[in-house]
């Protein structure tokens, strides 16, 4: 049994190191039986296919598993950060926050790998989870508060609504959030932080009733950053109860904002006047 | 030299890693394609109406409005779009305006055969654009049914406009290559730009 089996792999092994052994023959052969060879030549395809078909789903898999390692090592990160965030007004927006958090849940040494950042990376995760807050909750109440008759109006009290609630959610890290906004000036950290700023600002201007589609898109929105980055910043140095001064600066700004835009488009409808007017000169 | 070698073969292998990735895995960007149409359709709108200002009067003036109502439609279409998928409107909308006018315009004013020519190069491209965009579409494994359909009934409608316009004696018009393969090339740079900005 053993010698048969030793024969067959050596047969077999030759026949892969000398492909082309016997083509002579096989062409000999071939001569006389065209089909034959066409058949022989469709199976060989056959499984050239086939084992390309392989080689790609075994690419697929290897992706997939790279992307299960990959998503484990971020739900990783998202615990160790989610509980640093409790030790932010002990140790400030540092590396020392994070490693206590991981300490504190049992993971330890991995942290400077993990986190390339250090205190950049948990104030960007801060962002982001409270813009997601914030989208759930603008959510909500874009479905079920009914619309005013003036949307105008209904936008300005949105946006005021907005901005307010997501300056509240800073409100415990006050002391500690002039250090994050030092953070977020680092260059690693500033592509991040910018397209979080933007991003909180389009779901603001989107659940308020914005559908704008042309460059109005752009100016509302980078108008609507900067209010918040200005109120941001204005917040860090109020004194008075509740920030009353923060909510009326804010106000302020809105209307500011609210007449500018109004005046912008009053001389839109200028120029389309001056259009018309044009159009009908060069028509007589 | 031994260094030059090896960058070479390595740039090979690059090449290669390309060309054989199953196609499958290709990611298809929705948000980038609703983009590039709606300045598309902009900048579509806004060659009619040059064309329109300068030819309202002419026998040709009707079939120009024709297809201009036509494109107003697709435009209000891709506007309903980029608002249910949330995409950023190109960044360069009032430059693919300006350009659109000034090409419908100055077509227009070379007489109305050249604007017919114009707009036979113009929807050439869109309906290769829109026949790539199909392709990609189907190659992804959940298809996007709804878009679908409405990237097919646009194609078919701008290759009626490319139809109307050759049987406007389009290609009569004097130097009719060079003046459509320069409108073609311009057209597919917009695209190119108005993916990504």
């Amino acid at each position: 049994m053993i010698l048969i089996k030793k024969k067959k792999f050596i047969t077999d092994t030759t026949a892969k190191i000398m492909p082309f052994r016997g083509y002579g023959i096989h062409l000999y052969y071939c001569k006389y039986n065209e089909n034959n060879m066409k058949s022989k030549i469709s199976e060989n395809l056959k499984t050239e296919w086939n084992s390309f078909e392989t080689n790609t789903s075994a690419s697929k898999e290897q992706n997939d598993k790279q992307n299960n390692d990959k998503e484990y090592e971020n739900n990783i990160k998202k615990k160790i950060l989610e509980v640093s965030l409790n030790f932010v007004i002990e140790h400030g927006w540092s590396k020392a926050a994070i490693t206590a958090g991981a300490h504190s849940i049992g993971y330890s040494g991995i942290i400077s790998e993990l986190f390339p950042l250090g205190g950049s990376d948990l104030v960007l995760y801060f962002y982001s989870v409270c813009n997601e807050r914030l989208r759930d909750y603008l959510k909500e109440k874009a479905e079920n508060e009914p619309h005013d008759t003036d949307k105008q109006k209904y936008a300005k009290l949105f946006i005021y609504d907005a901005v307010e609630k997501r300056l509240r959610m800073i409100e415990p890290y006050i002391d500690k959030w002039s250090q994050a906004l030092a953070t977020l000036t680092l260059s690693k950290a500033v592509p991040t932080a910018l397209s979080n700023l933007l991003i909180l600002a389009d779901d603001i201007c989107y659940f308020s009733g914005d559908r704008s589609v042309d460059f109005d898109w752009y100016v509302r929105r980078i108008a609507l950053a900067g209010i918040y980055k200005v109120t941001e910043l204005y917040m860090l140095q109020d004194k008075s109860p509740d920030y009353e001064q923060t909510w009326s600066f804010l106000k302020k700004q809105l209307d500011d904002a609210a007449a500018v835009y109004s005046c912008i488009q009053k001389s839109e409808q200028a120029s389309q006047l001056t259009k018309e007017i044009s159009i009908a000169t060069f028509k007589t | 030299m031994k260094h030059n070698f090896k960058s070479i073969k390595s740039n090979f292998n690059l090449i290669r890693q390309f060309h054989f990735e199953p196609r499958s895995s290709y990611p298809v960007n929705i948000k980038s394609m609703i983009r590039v149409n709606l300045a598309g359709e902009a900048g579509a709108n806004k060659i009619y109406a040059g064309q329109m200002a300068v030819l309202s009067n002419s026998s040709y003036g009707s079939k120009i409005k024709e297809m201009w109502e036509q494109e107003k439609h697709h435009k209000a279409k891709f506007e309903e779009l980029i608002n249910t998928y949330r995409v950023r409107p190109s960044l360069l909308l009032p430059l693919w305006n300006a350009l659109g006018f000034s090409l419908g315009v100055g077509t227009a004013l070379l007489g109305p055969k050249a604007a017919m020519a114009c707009t036979v190069a113009v929807e050439s491209v869109i309906v290769q654009h829109y026949n790539d965009q199909l392709r990609d579409l189907m190659k992804v494994e959940k298809i996007d049914e709804e878009l679908l359909n409405i990237i097919k009934k646009f194609r078919d409608d701008e290759q009626e406009h490319h139809d109307i316009a050759i049987e406007c004696k389009a290609e009569e018009v004097f130097l009719y290559d060079f003046l459509t393969k320069i409108i073609k090339t311009g057209s597919k740079c917009a695209i190119e730009i108005a993916k990504i900005v």
